[in-house]
C-alpha cells in the first residue's frame, strides 16, 4: 500500500491542535492509516518499525511535523495530503489570523493573486500615499483613515472613477460586500437590498434594522462623511448606486446621510430614475417633496428607511414586527420623573445615531446643544459641560485624538455618564451600544458597574434614574444581541429597539406639562 | 472616525480581552523570580520563537527559551503571567525581535509587557516527608484517578482499535519506561540513563509523550531527602546530549525540570501527594490531567513512576 | 462584469494599518492579509517630504536611470586575483606611519577596545613601538595617520587594521579596470582582526609577512590571474554564504592556488606551514570575497543621481554608509548597533564589542546575510532557522533594485543575489539590511566570542537621502 509523506518544517502546534488534526486525517474517508507528530529521531525509529519510513520522513527534524498516509492507492493518498494540508492552513491562518505580513503594499499585490481591495487605516498625513499607489495597482479602496485634505479626497476619487474603482472614504468605518463585514459591521441576513452610506453607524444601524424586520442585504458600500459636500459632489455615491442598479442580485436600494449640500442632492436624486428599481433615500432631516419629486422613496428616519426598503424588496406588511412605539412606557416613565428632571443627556458612541436622536429632539425642543451641532448657536461652548437637552458624539475629534474610537475603548463615554447620573436636572440619559465586527467584545458588560453604581447611588437620594439603552446588533453578532439587552434589563435599563425608537422614547419622557 | 497619528502606546481602558490597539501595554502579573531578575539586569535580548493562543515563547540570544503566558496558565520556569485572555489579537509574530528596557520587556513593534507591578514566582518543592504511609495510599488514589481519567495515546494506552503506529508508540512507550524503571529500582544508573535517552522525541503532541513523563520523573528526583534524590543527576545525565533528539520547546521543559524546576500545577500535585488529603488530592490531579492532550497525562505517569520508585527503595533500605 | 461588479462576487483584501481589520475578515473566512506598514522614514515629517519629492516623475526618472547605469556596473564588475603584495608598495597613499581601519573615519580616542588591541598589536608588529604600552602613547602622540581602509581602496575584516609590512590581495576589475585591496585572514580566533595583540599575535604576523605573503605572492606571478567572480558563484552553490561561512571558497582558492605554491622555489617545509595554515580555519577566503565585492561596488560609486549603497561599514563606534550620488568619501553614519546571536560556552551578551568591521561590503553586493538561503550549516551558527535564512533573502529583495544573474542561490530556484541596495526603498519601507557577523569581546586582546545578525542603524540611510534630496534638486530643502 503506497504511503506519502508531507513535512512542515520548524512547525509548532499545540498538542491539543496536533491531536484534532490527527484524529481528522485519521477520519479521512478511504485511508488506511493517518500519523501526524514531531519529526523527532525516536518517532521516526516508531515509523520505519511499523513500515511508513519514507526519504521525506528520514529527513524530518525535532522541530518538524511529519504527516503520513498510507492508503490503498496514490491518488488517495494524495487527496488526504490535501484535505490535511488545507487543514494546516486553516489552523495556521485561524491561530495567527492570516499568515503573511508584506513589507509594502507593492510586494503584497505581487504577491497576493487576484486581490481586489486595499483596506488603509494609516495615520491620515499617510493614508493619501497609500490609496494613490492602491489605485495605480487596481484595487478599490477603503479609507478607514480622516484627516485626510479634500483635495487628496477629490483627486483619489477621480482617479478612482476614471478607472471603475471604488473610494470609500475617507472616514469611512463600514461595508459589507461579497457578504464580508469590513471593519466595523454586523453580522446581518443575505437579502435583496443594497445600502450606500455616507455615515458609518448610519449604515449599521439601517442594516441591522433590515436584519430585524426580516430582510437582508446584498452589498454596503461606504463612500465616507464627506463624499456629499459641495467640492466632492457626491461622486462615490452615485458611482455605488450605478453599480447596485447593475447588480442583479439587488432589488432595492436604500441610500442614508446626513443632509447633502443641496446641488449635490440633487445630482444624486437625479440618478434614481435611472435607477430603475426602488431607492429609499434617508437624508436625515432633509425634506420629502424632493425626494419624491425625483422618484424616490421618502424615510424621514433609519427606522422608516429599513421597514421600506423591506417591504419593498418583497416582505409582506402584516408580517413585519414593526417594534412600534411603546406609549404606555411612555406615560410610566414621565411619571417617574419630577418637574425638575428635565433633560435628556444622550452619550453615544455612534456619529448617525447622535444625529438622529438629536434630530428627534429638536423636532420638540430648542434648547438642544451638543459638540456636532452645525449652527453655532446649538454648540456646546464646553464640551465637558451639558447644556440643557445635550448630546455627544464621543467618536467626534476632540474624543477620540490619540485615543481608540469609543466603540473600541467606551471609557470615556463612561466618566461622563456617571458625571451626568449624579446632575438632578436630567431626566433620561441615551446610550448606544454597538456590536459587531471591530467592536469591543462586551461594550454592555464593561459599562455595566457604572450604571449599577449610579442607580444605587439615585435610589439612596430617593430619585428615579432613566437611563434608555440602544443595542445596534443582531442575534449572530458576537456578543448576540440578546445577551446585550438582557443585561441592561437586568440592570434596570430601559431598552429601545432602534436608533429612531430611542430618540421619539427620550423625547416622549421628558415632556413636560399636557397630559 | 480617528487613529491616532503617530502612534503613543495607548491604555485600553477596555475590559481585558478587548481587540488590543496598536501600541498597546500588557501587564505582568506574576514572573518567576530567575526570569525576574535576568530581566531586571536590564540586558535582555531575543526572538519570538512560537505563537500559540495561550503562550509566546522567546528565545533568548543565548539559546534559552522564555515563557509569556495568559492569565489561564500556571506559573513556571522561566514564565511571566501576561494579563491577557489569549495572544491572538496582539499580531505577535515569530521572529519579532524582543527587547528589555526601562521595566518594560518590547516584544516586536506593537507590544510591551510592563514588569513594574509584577510579584516574583519561586516554585520550590518541600522535603520528602518522614512517614509514608500517606504518600502510599495518594499513590494508589492517584494511579486509579489516572488510569480512570488520563488522555489516552501517550503514556496511558488506548483500550480500543488505534492505528498501527499509535499502538507501537504506546507499546514502545510503556516498554521503555518500565526498562527505565527497573533500571533504576536495581541502581543500575548507566542502564536507566540509556532508556530514559531512548524515551525523549517518542510520542505524540508537541512534547512527545516520552519527555513529558520525564519532566515528571525528574520533577521527583530532585525532591531534596528523598530516598532517589539526585538519581541520573535529578535528570541532567539524561538531557546532556539531548539537545537534537526532540524539538526546543519541549526540550526547554526537559532541561527546566532536570534542574528541579517545574510549573506551578506539577509542585501543587507533588505537594499534594506528599502532604495533603485523599479530597484535596482531586483537584491538583484534574488541573494537571488538563495539561495539552496527552502531556497531562504523561506527566502524571512520570510523577507516580517516580514516587513508587522511592517508596520502594525506602523500603527495601529500611529492611537492610 | 465591471471593477465594482466583480468585488461585489468577493473581497481578497490588503490591509494596510489596524491589524484587527485583517483579523476580522479571515474569520469571517475570507481572504486578507496584513502590510506590516510603517511611516516612512519613522514618520520625520521632513523624510516623508524628501521621499515625496524624488517620487515627483521627472527626478524619478532620474534615479532610476542612474539606479541601472549603478546596478549594471555591479553586475558586470569581473573582479579577478591578481597578486598579492605588501601594503605599503601596492595600497595608494601608504606611509610606513600609517594605519588604516575597518569603518568610516574615527580618531584613536574614540576607537573601541577590541581597534585599539588591533592598533597597538599592529604598532609593536611595525617596530613603531617596543610594547603595547610604548603602542599606545605612540597611537595618542599624533605621529600616526589612522585612516579608513575603504579611503584607500581596501577593506580589512573586524578591526580590519592594516599597517604597511602585511601583505595584501590586490583584486582587478577587468570590466571597469579599478583595483581593491584586503589583507590575509589570521585564521585562529585568537586574532589582531579581534583585538588580541598578545606575543603569539604579533609572532603570527610576523610568519605572515616572511613566508604567507611572499609564497602567495609567488604562486600567483606564476598564475597570472585568478577569476574570483567565478569561485564565487561556485562557493555559493556549494553551501558558503562567503561572509561567515567560507569552507568551499576557501577549497576552491586554494584548488587553484595549490599548484602554483608548489611551483615556488620555497622549501617544502615552508610550503607546508603555508597549507597547514589555510587548512587551520576555513575562513581563509573570507578576506577575498570581501576584496571582490569591494573591487565591484567601487565600480558603482560616484554615478550621479544614484541611491544605490556603495559601502556599509563599521569601526565597532559607528556605521558608515555610503551612495553613489555622492561620490568620493562623504560619510553617513550612526551608532553602530549589537550583534544578536549564540554566543560560544562562557561568553554572555554583556561581553559583546558593537559591530565591527568592512566584511558588511558582502551584504553590500547581496552576500553574507542576504544570502543565507545559500547557507543552511550557517543559520544555527548565527541563531537563526532555515525559514529565517530564506525569509531575509526574501525580505531583502523589497529593499534591492535587481537580482545578479551571476551569482545565484540553488535553494530558491536559483534566484540571483539581490543586488543594489536602494537607500529610498529603505527609509521608505523601513527594512534594514540584514548582517549576519562575528562577535568580539569588547576588551581588548580577547577576540571572536559568538556569531549573530544585526543591522545598521536607520539614521545612516535617513541622512543619505537628505542629502541626496538637497543635492538632486537644489530648490528643496
Amino acid at each position: 500500500m503506497p504511503v506519502k509523506v508531507v513535512i512542515s518544517a520548524n512547525t509548532y502546534f499545540d498538542s491539543v491542535s496536533l491531536m484534532s488534526l490527527s484524529t481528522k486525517a485519521n477520519g479521512i474517508q478511504g485511508i488506511d492509516q493517518a500519523v501526524v507528530v514531531m519529526g523527532t529521531e525516536m518517532n521516526k525509529g516508531v515509523l520505519r518499525n511499523v513500515g511508513l519510513f519514507t526519504p521525506e520522513v528520514e529527513d524530518a527534524r525535532s522541530g518538524d511535523l511529519v504527516i503520513v498516509i498510507k492508503a490503498p492507492t496514490v491518488e488517495r493518498c494524495e487527496s488526504a495530503l490535501t484535505e490535511i494540508e488545507a487543514l494546516l492552513r486553516m489552523r495556521d491562518t485561524s491561530r495567527r489570523g492570516g499568515g503573511l505580513t508584506y513589507a509594502t503594499l507593492a510586494s503584497a499585490v505581487r504577491h497576493v493573486a487576484g486581490a481586489n481591495l486595499a483596506i488603509i487605516s494609516v495615520p491620515g498625513e499617510h493614508a493619501a500615499r497609500e490609496a494613490r499607489k492602491a489605485l495605480d495597482h487596481d484595487l478599490h479602496v477603503m479609507l478607514f483613515s480622516d484627516n485626510m485634505s479634500v483635495e487628496d479626497e477629490i483627486e483619489l476619487k477621480q482617479a478612482a472613477h476614471a478607472k471603475g474603482l471604488l473610494v470609500m472614504g475617507p472616514d469611512c468605518g463600514t461595508a459589507i460586500l461579497g457578504h464580508v463585514g469590513l471593519c466595523f459591521a454586523n453580522a446581518v441576513r443575505r437579502g435583496n437590498i443594497g445600502i450606500v452610506g455616507a455615515s458609518g453607524t448610519g449604515s449599521q444601524e439601517i442594516s441591522v434594522r433590515i436584519h430585524d424586520f426580516g430582510g437582508g442585504i446584498t452589498q454596503l458600500i461606504g463612500t465616507g462623511g464627506r463624499d456629499l459636500s459641495e467640492r466632492v459632489g457626491g461622486i462615490m455615491m452615485i458611482d455605488g448606486m450605478r453599480a447596485l442598479a447593475e447588480d442583479p442580485a439587488t432589488a432595492v436600494i436604500v441610500l442614508i446621510s446626513k443632509p447633502p449640500a443641496k446641488r449635490v442632492a440633487q445630482k444624486v436624486l437625479a440618478e434614481i430614475r435611472g435607477c430603475r428599481k426602488p431607492v429609499v433615500v434617508c437624508f436625515l432631516g432633509d425634506s420629502e417633496e424632493t425626494v419624491v419629486h425625483a422618484g424616490g422613496q421618502f424615510a424621514r428616519t433609519t427606522k422608516e428607511a429599513a421597514l421600506k426598503a423591506v417591504i419593498l424588496g418583497g416582505k409582506k406588511e402584516e408580517e413585519i414586527n414593526k417594534r412600534s412605539l411603546n406609549l404606555p412606557l411612555i406615560e410610566e416613565v414621565r411619571g417617574k420623573l419630577t418637574s425638575g428632571q428635565k433633560y435628556i443627556r444622550g452619550l453615544l458612541c455612534g456619529g448617525t445615531l447622535c444625529d438622529e436622536v438629536m434630530f428627534l429632539a429638536r423636532e420638540k425642543y430648542a434648547n438642544v446643544y451638543s459638540n456636532i451641532a452645525k449652527d453655532p448657536a446649538h454648540r456646546l461652548q464646553d464640551v465637558g459641560q451639558s447644556r440643557d437637552h445635550t448630546f455627544v458624539d464621543f467618536g467626534d475629534d476632540e474624543f477620540t485624538r490619540g485615543r481608540p474610537h469609543p466603540i473600541i475603548d467606551p471609557s470615556l463615554r463612561i466618566a461622563r455618564f456617571l458625571q451626568e447620573a449624579r446632575d438632578p436636572a436630567v431626566g433620561v440619559i441615551v446610550m448606544d451600544f454597538i456590536l459587531g465586527f471591530g467592536a469591543h467584545d462586551d461594550p454592555v458588560g464593561v459599562t455595566l458597574p457604572a450604571i449599577l453604581e449610579s442607580k444605587a447611588l439615585a435610589a439612596r437620594e430617593g430619585r428615579h434614574l432613566e437611563i434608555l439603552g440602544y443595542v445596534l446588533g443582531t442575534e449572530d453578532d458576537m456578543p448576540s444581541l440578546g445577551d446585550q439587552t438582557r443585561q441592561l434589563a437586568a440592570a434596570g435599563v430601559t431598552i429601545a429597539s432602534s436608533c429612531t425608537n430611542a430618540g421619539l422614547l427620550a423625547r416622549g419622557f421628558v415632556e413636560k406639562g399636557a397630559r | 472616525m480617528r487613529i491616532p497619528s503617530s502612534t503613543p502606546p495607548v491604555s485600553s481602558g477596555g475590559r481585558p480581552g478587548a481587540p488590543i490597539y496598536p501600541g498597546h501595554a500588557l501587564h505582568a502579573r506574576t514572573v518567576d523570580a530567575r526570569f525576574l531578575r535576568r530581566l531586571e539586569t536590564g540586558r535582555f535580548h531575543g526572538r519570538v520563537q512560537s505563537v500559540f493562543e495561550g503562550v509566546v515563547n522567546i528565545e533568548h540570544a543565548g539559546g534559552e527559551l522564555f515563557t509569556l503566558a495568559c492569565r489561564d496558565l500556571d506559573n513556571g520556569p522561566n514564565t511571566a503571567i501576561v494579563d491577557i485572555a489569549g495572544f491572538g489579537t496582539t499580531g505577535i509574530a515569530v521572529n519579532a525581535h524582543v527587547g528589555c528596557a526601562d521595566g518594560e520587556l518590547r516584544v516586536g513593534h506593537r507590544n510591551t509587557v510592563v514588569l513594574a507591578a509584577a510579584s516574583a514566582w519561586e516554585g520550590g518543592l518541600s522535603t520528602y516527608p518522614g512517614a509514608n504511609g500517606r504518600l502510599r495510599t495518594h499513590l494508589r488514589l492517584a494511579r486509579s484517578y489516572l488510569d480512570r481519567h488520563g488522555e489516552r495515546g501517550g503514556m496511558v494506552a488506548h483500550g480500543g482499535a488505534e492505528t498501527e503506529f499509535a499502538l507501537e508508540v504506546t507499546a514502545a512507550l510503556e516498554h521503555r519506561a518500565t526498562l527505565l524503571i527497573e533500571a533504576l529500582s536495581q541502581a543500575n544508573h548507566a542502564c536507566a540513563c540509556r532508556h530514559a535517552k531512548s524515551m525523549i522525541g517518542l510520542g505524540p503532541g508537541l512534547t512527545p509523550s516520552g519527555d513529558d513523563f520525564l519532566v515528571g520523573l525528574f520533577a521527583v528526583l530532585n525532591i531534596a531527602g528523598s530516598p532517589c534524590h539526585g538519581w541520573l543527576g535529578g535528570g541532567t545525565d539524561v538531557v546532556a546530549g539531548a539537545e537534537r533528539s526532540t524539538n526546543a520547546i519541549s526540550l526547554a521543559a526537559l532541561t527546566q525540570a532536570a534542574a528541579g524546576r517545574v510549573r506551578e500545577s506539577i509542585v501543587t500535585l507533588i505537594e499534594s501527594l506528599m502532604y495533603g488529603t485523599p479530597e484535596g488530592l482531586i483537584e491538583p490531579l484534574r488541573r494537571v490531567l488538563a495539561i495539552g492532550s496527552t502531556s497531562g497525562a504523561d506527566l502524571v505517569a512520570g510523577i507516580l513512576s517516580g514516587i513508587e520508585l522511592n517508596l520502594q527503595v525506602g523500603a527495601s533500605r529500611a529492611c537492610q | 462584469m465591471s471593477r465594482i461588479g466583480q468585488l461585489f462576487r468577493g473581497v481578497n483584501a490588503i490591509n494596510v494599518g489596524v491589524e484587527l481589520f485583517k483579523d476580522t475578515i479571515v474569520e469571517q473566512g475570507a481572504r486578507a492579509v496584513q502590510v506590516d506598514w510603517h511611516p516612512p522614514g519613522g514618520g520625520k515629517a521632513e523624510i516623508v517630504a524628501a521621499l515625496d519629492r524624488l517620487a515627483s516623475p521627472s527626478i524619478a526618472r532620474r534615479i532610476e536611470a542612474a539606479n541601472q547605469e549603478a546596478v549594471s556596473r555591479i553586475i558586470n564588475s569581473h573582479p579577478v586575483l591578481v597578486g598579492f603584495g605588501r601594503a605599503i608598495d601596492v595600497v595608494p597613499g601608504m606611509t610606513k606611519t600609517t594605519i588604516l581601519h575597518a569603518g568610516p573615519p574615527i580618531t584613536w580616542e574614540r576607537m573601541n577596545g577590541a581597534m585599539k588591541g588591533a592598533v597597538t598589536g599592529a604598532l609593536v608588529f611595525e617596530a613603531l613601538a617596543g610594547d603595547l604600552g610604548d603602542a599606545a602613547r605612540v597611537a595618542a602622540s599624533g605621529a600616526i595617520t589612522f585612516s579608513p581602509c575603504h579611503e584607500h581602496d581596501c577593506v580589512g575584516s573586524m578591526a580590519g587594521v592594516t599597517s604597511a609590512s602585511m601583505y595584501m590581495h590586490v583584486v582587478r576589475n577587468k570590466t571597469y579596470g579599478n583595483v581593491a585591496y584586503t589583507n590575509l585572514s589570521e585564521q585562529m580566533a585568537k586574532i589582531l582582526r579581534m583585538g588580541a595583540n598578545d606575543g603569539s599575535v604579533i609572532e603570527r604576523l610576523e610568519w605572515m609577512r616572511d613566508v604567507l605573503g611572499p609564497i602567495l605572492q609567488a604562486a600567483m606571478e606564476r598564475a597570472g590571474e585568478i577569476d574570483l567572480r567565478l569561485l564565487l558563484s561556485q562557493a555559493l552553490h556549494m553551501g558558503d554564504e562567503c561572509h561567515n561561512r567560507n569552507n568551499a571558497g576557501t577549497a576552491l582558492l586554494m584548488q587553484t592556488l595549490t599548484p602554483h605554491i608548489l611551483g615556488t622555489e620555497f622549501s617544502a617545509a615552508q610550503k607546508r606551514q603555508v597549507f597547514d595554515f589555510v587548512a587551520s580555519s576555513d575562513y581563509f577566503s573570507g578576506p577575498t570575497w570581501m576584496a571582490l565585492c569591494k573591487c565591484a561596488l567601487d565600480a558603482a560609486h560616484g554615478i550621479a543621481d544614484s541611491t544605490i549603497v556603495t559601502t556599509m561599514c563599521r569601526n565597532g563606534v559607528e556605521f558608515g554608509v555610503r551612495i553613489s550620488a555622492m561620490s568620493g568619501n562623504t560619510w553617513f553614519t550612526g551608532p553602530a548597533q549589537s550583534v544578536i546571536g549564540p554566543m560560544f560556552a562562557g561568553y554572555k551578551p554583556e561581553d559583546s564589542g558593537l559591530d565591527i568591521g568592512d566584511s558588511a561590503i558582502t551584504e553590500t553586493y547581496g552576500l553574507g546575510g542576504f544570502a543565507m538561503a545559500s547557507a543552511p550549516a550557517i543559520v544555527a551558527l548565527v541563531g537563526g532557522t532555515i525559514d529565517d535564512a530564506i525569509g531575509f533573502s526574501v525580505n531583502m529583495a523589497e529593499i534591492t533594485t535587481a537580482e545578479n544573474p551571476n551569482v545565484t542561490i540553488p535553494l530558491l530556484n536559483f534566484r540571483g543575489i539581490a543586488t543594489g541596495i536602494d537607500t529610498r526603498k529603505i527609509v521608505q519601507t523601513g527594512i534594514l539590511p540584514v548582517i549576519s557577523t562575528a562577535i568580539a569581546h569588547k576588551e581588548a586582546g580577547i577576540g571572536m566570542i559568538g556569531a549573530g545578525i544585526t543591522h545598521p542603524p536607520a539614521e545612516c540611510f535617513e541622512k543619505a537621502l537628505l542629502a541626496f534630496a538637497a543635492s538632486i534638486d537644489p530648490g528643496s530643502r
